[in-house]
């Protein structure tokens, strides 16, 4: 079972218990629940990032807790909330690759050279933290539109709208409107983020 | 941005293997707040350390995947050794610090680079610290002595 993607902002409501802008000052304060909340926040593409280097899921999960106790320590050197996500992945891939080195195993996905990347010169990186504000945005909106907005974009194969409004109990002409407001919300959530 | 617009931007993001991080280490992780991050050096620390003092046993002595350092900063003395096995990409770094004057005083080692402090160690004065880390360019320890005052080591100063 997974965490919100989200946090734990209210779904539907855009209101985060945080802004961006004191979150981590409040981490750095020793506000348990800020740290819950930052923990919530990226916990999803912590693990991601794991997982993406190859390693078995015991692995993972020290590395996930290595991540989060090296951030810890880290809080009081980070500039602001938006270097996080990326301070997050890079700090992942070195630790999983330590982990890796140090049991002597080899991780075809990421090398010494690969650990930190230029901005923007890593793909993998760039898509990873783009899904993160995608899932972040998505847990932002109404419970109804991320249900729709899921089905649109990650099912295995397009859903028809029949398949939508069955699944969703709407009419089936109710499909298409209701799409475009929930793709205007998720539009506007991913703009303000940029 | 039109629906494909979106799709078409976000395509590789939406491609990407996404794993929700299992909800038991999210709430072991986030009951894990328990000590203080380590302060970020002031400018003057940094600015102090990157001209040490004194540079003694005649700057450095380097063999091949290996290096021996002895400084004295402000008010502290400290020797770092660096080794890097062949092929195994795993620095160890060894060392030891005196306070100058000797001062009973529990000595804060930490390891760090940019916006990262990847290790700590807690150590007396003369006891042996120790890191097995993966070193790129940019590392530095940071001695935090208990009056808050930090001297840096930077293997390239």
């Amino acid at each position: 079972m997974g965490t919100q993607p989200g946090g734990l902002m209210e779904h539907g409501t855009n209101k985060d218990p945080f802004d961006n802008d004191e979150l981590l000052s409040r981490c750095i304060e020793g506000d348990d629940l800020a740290w819950r909340e930052l923990v919530a926040r990226y916990s999803n593409l912590v693990y991601s990032a794991a997982m993406q280097t190859g390693i078995d899921t015991d692995v993972a999960n020290d590395v996930f807790q290595q991540v989060w106790m090296e951030l810890h320590r880290s809080l009081d050197r980070i500039d602001n909330l938006r270097a996080v996500p990326r301070w997050l992945v890079v700090t992942t891939r070195r630790i999983a690759y330590r982990n890796a080195v140090v049991a002597s195993r080899w991780l075809h996905d990421v090398q010494e050279d690969s650990i930190e990347p230029a901005p923007g010169a890593d793909a993998h990186l760039v898509a990873l933290e783009q899904r993160h504000e995608l899932e972040v945005a998505l847990g932002k909106i109404s419970d109804r539109c991320e249900r729709l907005l899921r089905m649109l974009f990650y099912s295995s194969r397009k859903s028809t709208y029949q398949e939508i409004s069955d699944d969703m109990g709407l009419m089936s002409h109710s499909v298409g409107p209701l799409r475009t407001r929930c793709l205007r919300s998720l539009r506007k959530l991913l703009e303000s983020e940029q | 941005m039109k629906w494909n617009d979106l799709l078409n931007q976000y395509q590789d993001a939406i491609d990407v293997d996404w794993a929700p991080a299992p909800s038991d280490l999210v709430d072991a992780v986030g009951q894990m707040h328990r000590d203080a991050p380590v302060p970020r050096p002031s400018d003057a620390d940094t600015a102090h350390s990157v001209s040490p003092t004194d540079v003694r046993a005649a700057g450095t002595h380097t063999q091949p995947q290996s290096s021996f350092v002895t400084r004295n900063l402000d008010g502290i003395d400290v020797t770092v050794s660096i080794q890097r096995p062949t092929g195994e990409h795993l620095s160890v770094i060894k060392g030891r610090s005196w306070l100058n004057p000797r001062s009973e005083e529990v000595i804060l080692v930490v390891l760090a680079r940019h916006q990262s402090v990847m290790a700590t160690h807690e150590v007396a004065h003369g006891e042996v610290f120790e890191f097995e880390e993966v070193l790129l360019p940019g590392w530095r320890l940071e001695f935090h002595l208990a009056d808050g005052s930090v001297a840096i080591f930077r293997p390239e100063s």
